[in-house]
């Protein structure tokens, strides 16, 4: 199987010109026989849009362009895109952070963030309403698990102190996934990037998978 | 240095390394996301503006930034003659604008008001008040965005002038503290000499008045940056901190500074990220408190 990693830049709120780059990025994808894009944890939206997400005109044309989008790529690979959905139910937060999956024109599955971030620079309790079960994506044969940045985050055997009770890893891995994507916007730390890779690499051997793993780029 | 730009450049793995490269794309996308081409910034003949206009001058060319002069008659001569000669390395344009003149005027105009007081630390901030206002006056003519040039431990014990040096759009090195900042200059330099050595080896000094550094209201920068690292990014209490081997005196007078700064901090420019924790939206403290 062969996943193309679109690792976009881009501006936060710029629908149409995310959009674009993440067609342009898919495109390549088709060129190079990928059977998978995947775009950034809100590659749509740009992380970190903070109070735009409060704004319902937003959301709402970022699925119009969504919807748009596996129009234009309907001829092309299945891809994974980031962005921000609305929680229909009566109780909870607004939104859930989603990765929407783009397949023969229209706008399938989507995959719901877990851990939620609120501390240090995040906020996404303020936005997000947590997952309430995984799903797995079937491709091509493959039963992939897909998650969210946070999600790899809290491996019992990686931490001392863990965050949060749920591990979406575990549960993933429980339901049969053969291996795991994540769609990432994992911000800039000196030194973080080698505690990224044993962090992955400690998932990766844990369970015993391959760890797909795609970070947004840029300032 | 590297033209990194739109390609994959080779890293030498070290923390400078990958600390340049973020403040490079940091500022390079900041200025471009926000609708900028052109950038200036104060250079003084200091360390952190040297820095500063070296990240900037990767990260939007040297031809789009611009460095202003802005001696006073506390300013050294060697300042002027190193600000002179890293703009040259860097490939920059200059613009020298004496302040005298307009110091001499802020004293006749309040000469009345400040009849019965004493000459204190408010005629230095008035000095990087009217360096913060030339810059700002210059941004808003040619349209440039404004790089303050602060370092983070400066930052975290309020040596700064709040709308003076202060000022400006993008605060580059905000997150960086001062011993990284000398790292990152002898980084830059690794191959050749782009910061000017006597940038890199002159005593830290603000230049607010005759003979000052900033080791006069500081403690080493090595042993302050322990120390705030601890409080800052780790939120240590000075009992903790004390118990590390710091000097108790020392410990209580940083933590103390750290907490009357935060109105300072409140009305920073944004900066950009680095640690595992900056001052931007990630530090939230309060301003009124005990």
């Amino acid at each position: 199987m062969k996943i193309a990693l679109l690792q976009i830049n881009p501006i936060v709120g710029d629908l149409a010109g995310n959009a674009a780059r993440i067609a342009e990025g898919v495109r390549k994808a088709q060129a190079l026989k990928a059977d998978l894009a995947v775009t950034p944890e809100l590659g749509l939206l740009g992380y970190l849009p903070r109070d735009l997400l409060l704004n319902g005109g937003f959301i709402r044309r970022s699925w119009e362009v969504l919807r748009q989008l596996a129009v234009d790529l309907a001829d092309a690979p299945p891809v994974l895109v980031g962005l921000a959905e609305l929680n229909e139910e009566a109780v909870g937060r607004p939104l859930f952070n989603v990765a929407a999956l783009l397949r023969n024109g229209q706008v399938e599955q989507r995959f719901r963030k877990t851990l939620l971030p609120t501390y240090d620079v995040f906020d996404e309790d303020r936005y997000f309403e947590p997952a309430s079960g995984n799903q797995l994506l079937n491709l091509k044969g493959w039963r992939l698990g897909i998650c969210i940045c946070e999600d790899v985050w809290n491996d019992r055997d990686f931490w001392q102190h863990r965050r949060y009770h749920a591990d979406p890893m575990e549960e993933l891995a429980r339901m049969g996934a053969q291996a795991f994507i994540n769609l990432s916007a994992s911000p800039f730390t000196v030194g973080k990037q080698q505690v990224r890779e044993k962090l992955l690499g400690n998932l990766a051997r844990k369970h015993n998978l391959p760890l797909v793993y795609i970070n947004q780029v840029g300032g | 240095m590297s033209g990194s730009r739109g390609t994959v450049s080779r890293d030498d793995f070290t923390p400078e390394a990958d600390t340049w490269a973020a403040l490079v794309s940091g500022t390079r996308d900041y200025a471009r996301k926000c609708g900028f081409k052109k950038v200036l910034l104060g250079l003084s003949g200091g360390i952190d503006s040297a820095v500063t206009a070296a990240i900037a001058a990767e990260a939007v060319g040297p031809e789009n930034v611009l460095g202003v002069l802005m001696p006073s008659p506390y300013s050294s001569e060697g300042s002027v003659q190193d600000a002179l000669h890293l703009a040259r390395n860097l490939g920059v344009k200059t613009l020298t604008l004496p302040i005298e003149r307009i110091m001499r005027a802020f004293d006749e105009t309040l000469s009345d008001a400040f009849a019965d007081y004493g000459r204190d630390v408010t005629e230095e901030n008035i000095q990087a008040r009217i360096r913060g206002n030339l810059l700002m006056a210059m941004s808003n003519k040619y349209g440039a965005l404004l790089l303050t040039t602060g370092n983070k431990s400066e930052l975290a014990v309020g040596y700064c002038t709040i709308y003076g040096d202060m000022s400006g759009g993008l605060a580059v090195i905000s997150d960086v503290p001062k011993v990284m900042v000398y790292r990152l200059a002898n980084w830059i330099n690794r191959q050749s000499e782009i910061v000017p050595d006597a940038i890199i080896t002159k005593a830290p000094s603000a230049e607010l008045r005759p003979n000052q550094t900033d080791q006069d209201s500081l403690p080493p920068y090595d042993t302050l940056d322990e120390i705030l690292y601890l409080h800052v990014e780790q939120h240590r209490s000075a009992e903790e901190i004390i118990v590390q081997g710091f000097d108790e005196a020392t410990v209580r007078r940083v933590l103390h500074l750290v907490k009357i700064s935060e109105f300072k901090r409140k009305q920073a420019a944004p900066g950009l990220k680095v640690t595992d924790r900056a001052f931007g939206i990630g530090w939230r403290m309060p301003i009124a408190r005990k």
